[in-house]
């Protein structure tokens, strides 16, 4: 194939004497293997653009809030049965909990390791982290605190998962062991 | 951060607010555009570093050309409905865009280290880049690769990432360096250990493994890419053993043990000129068979003992590849060339330009994988590093290095008018320099075929975004640059 200098700037392209008409917008569909264009005007399309960008602000507000919630990478989420609390965790070794869907930060319980990963369980009074000094800990949800120390696993924990019946704890860890 | 006033490209562009009333601001261009002509007097108009497009005429890209020359005539939008639709997307009148320039300076300090095991292969491919099996097989030592990966865990305890990374690659078969890759791969998780650092592995391989070493990997390596042409008799008249013998069998073993341990791996397919008509059907084979994670597809290489091969970088291989995207998307797949990639900005193609670190086997530092040899004609522009004696680590050749760190899309006077730069990158710099030699970059015949497949990409995003246009702004893969630019193709 030729090597030709790609030049794809608006001014260059020499326009058709129709450039002076009325600019004109044009929806996209595939049919088969082909596209197919139909004119549309700008009005709906603005209308449809600036609900997107809408859309797309309250997103971007909500990342940004999660983006400021930790000092350093965000390792393990979890969220109550109820879809009401949130808790963060991370390399900060810091667990956060929040409201949701407001996502407002309500309480900060300090760690003595980086936290690899969470869950809640069926009832929502315990939270179970997987620590990087391989170790489980299970916390009272309503505030943080650290009730029993897990231990056994010889490589930070990097999945943990309660069963249904909030009877059964299962961690899997960087030795390659799935502890229940 | 660089300002953009090398490209001549308005960017950056200090918003002007328009005011609402009995007189209106005129608007003002906030947006990096391209404007691409399409059948029928129809243009595609990308503004790619907002992730934004959509379809118009030329009475549209008139409009923005004027505006981009500072002009504005009202009575092209007497209701003022265009200029919301472009505010909306924030070409007119919007912040500031993000340059996607990054690079690296310094002492190199990488996190990540490519072994090149061995030059030794139990294939002879009749298009390989390296030759391999053609010379007396040197491999790479322990010591060597211990190396490198000490480097590497030094470099990532200062600058504390989620974890370091050891890729095996080739210049050969890696597995047939197998003492050194198990016993290196339990040195760097020994590493990891030590250090509380992750690990992350891969391996690239023929895919024409034993059952224990498909276990070990199986068991042991995050991802692999394997080599795989597709249908057996495609696949067969290229990837043969050393004896001139069939090795699809061996390579399909090898990816259903993959398959039934939903292990992660890639597919990496080589199309010669003679085989783009198989494409399609190739493709379909493989989704049809397979489960990967990505099947990436690239015209054969002209390097090596591809060096005379006829080229398949051809309109042929554009529209084969169209229809093999087709026969994909029926499995709920995509196929991917590896210089078309909307969705990434960045000043750079691959890790070259970034301080990639590949060891030889005899441990002498490359920043391409592809150029594994220290015979090859580039290897003055490519390798930049050596083993520094008995101590333990490398001096490097901070002129050679600081050369490949200025190999970027936006030093490019051939690239600067070019809409897909951004997600290119411009390109693999090794191919460049056995296409065009060592000078100004000139163009390549991936240009054309990375350009209409971003194309296609960007009208399928509008299609896929309910046809009328492509916002994808505000979401990462746009503002991200930095990040993505990380990004380091198989």
């Amino acid at each position: 194939m030729k090597d030709e200098k790609p030049d794809d700037r608006l001014p260059v392209l020499d326009l058709p004497s129709t450039s002076k008409t009325e600019p004109g917008l044009y929806a996209l569909e595939r049919d088969g293997a082909r596209w197919r264009l139909s004119r549309r005007d700008f009005l709906t399309a603005s209308v449809a653009a600036a609900a997107a960008a809408a859309s797309q602000t309250a997103h971007a507000q909500v990342v940004c809030t999660s983006a400021l919630a930790h000092t350093s990478a965000v390792r393990a989420l979890a969220i109550t049965p109820d879809g009401r609390t949130l808790a963060s965790g991370g390399d900060d070794k810091i667990v956060k909990f929040w409201k949701v869907p407001q996502g407002a930060h309500y309480k900060s319980a300090p760690q003595a390791e980086v936290i690899w990963s969470s869950a809640i369980d069926p009832e929502g009074q315990l939270l179970v982290l997987g620590c990087g000094d391989k170790t489980v800990k299970l916390c009272s949800l309503s505030d943080g605190t650290v009730a029993k120390t897990l231990t056994g696993h010889a490589e930070p924990v990097y999945a943990v998962a309660i069963s249904s019946d909030g009877r059964l704890l299962a961690s899997d860890s960087g030795d390659r062991t799935i502890r229940l | 951060m660089e300002g953009p006033s090398g490209c001549g490209m308005p960017s950056a562009v200090q918003a002007v607010p328009a005011k609402e009333g009995a007189f209106r601001a005129a608007p003002s261009l906030s947006a990096e555009v391209y404007s691409l002509p399409l059948e029928g007097s129809r243009y595609l108009i990308y503004a790619p570093r907002r992730c934004a497009a959509f379809i118009a005429d030329a009475g549209v890209v008139r409009v923005l050309a004027d505006l981009e020359a500072g002009l504005w005539d009202e009575s092209a939008d007497p209701d003022g409905s265009l200029v919301k639709f472009l505010r909306s997307l924030e070409i007119l009148d919007g912040p500031p865009e993000i340059w996607p320039v990054t690079g690296c300076t310094g002492d190199p300090q990488p996190v990540c280290v490519t072994l090149l095991l061995t030059t030794a292969c139990n294939l002879r491919c009749t298009y390989c880049y390296a030759s391999a099996g053609e010379t007396p097989a040197r491999h790479m030592s322990l010591e060597t690769a211990r190396r490198g990966i000490d480097f590497v865990v030094s470099n990532a305890r200062k600058q504390k990432p989620p974890h370091f990374e050891v890729a095996y690659h080739g210049g050969g078969e890696p597995a047939l360096n197998w003492r050194v890759l198990t016993a290196s791969f339990d040195y760097a998780r020994q590493k990891a250990t030590q250090t509380g650092l992750g690990l992350r592995t891969s391996i690239a391989t023929n895919g024409v493994l034993t059952d224990h070493r498909i276990d070990w990997i199986i068991a042991n390596v995050s991802a692999a890419s394997v080599s795989f042409d597709g249908l057996p008799a495609v696949h067969d008249q290229l990837r043969v053993t050393k004896s001139g013998k069939a090795s699809s069998h061996r390579v399909i073993q090898t990816l259903r043990r993959f398959d039934q341990a939903h292990f992660r791996y890639g597919i990496r397919m080589t199309v010669t000129a003679a085989g783009i008509s198989a494409l399609p059907e190739s493709v379909e084979f493989i989704c049809a068979n397979f489960q990967p994670d990505s099947i990436q597809i690239e015209p054969v290489y002209l390097l090596g003992r591809g060096h005379g091969e006829a080229s398949a970088e051809s309109d042929e291989f554009i529209a084969a590849f169209r229809a093999a995207q087709q026969r994909a998307l029926h499995y709920g797949r995509r196929i991917a060339f590896s210089a078309a990639r909307l969705g990434t900005l960045t000043n750079h193609f691959c890790a070259a330009s970034r301080d990639s670190f590949c060891l030889t086997p005899d441990g002498n530092v490359t920043a391409c994988y592809e150029a594994c040899s220290e015979e090859s004609p580039w290897a003055s522009l490519l390798f930049y590093g050596w083993p520094d004696g008995q101590a333990g680590g490398y001096r490097f050749d901070l002129g050679r290095l600081n050369h490949l760190r200025s190999q970027t899309v936006d030093r490019r006077e051939h690239c600067r008018a070019c809409f897909a730069k951004w997600s290119c990158g411009g390109d693999c710099y090794y191919k460049s320099l056995v296409h065009n030699g060592p000078g100004e970059f000139a163009g390549a015949g991936r240009c054309r075929i990375a350009r209409e497949l971003t194309k296609d990409q960007i009208l399928a995003n509008i299609a896929g975004s309910g046809g009328l246009f492509w916002h994808n702004g505000r979401q990462p893969g746009c503002g991200q640059s930095a990040k993505l630019a990380e990004e380091k193709l198989p």
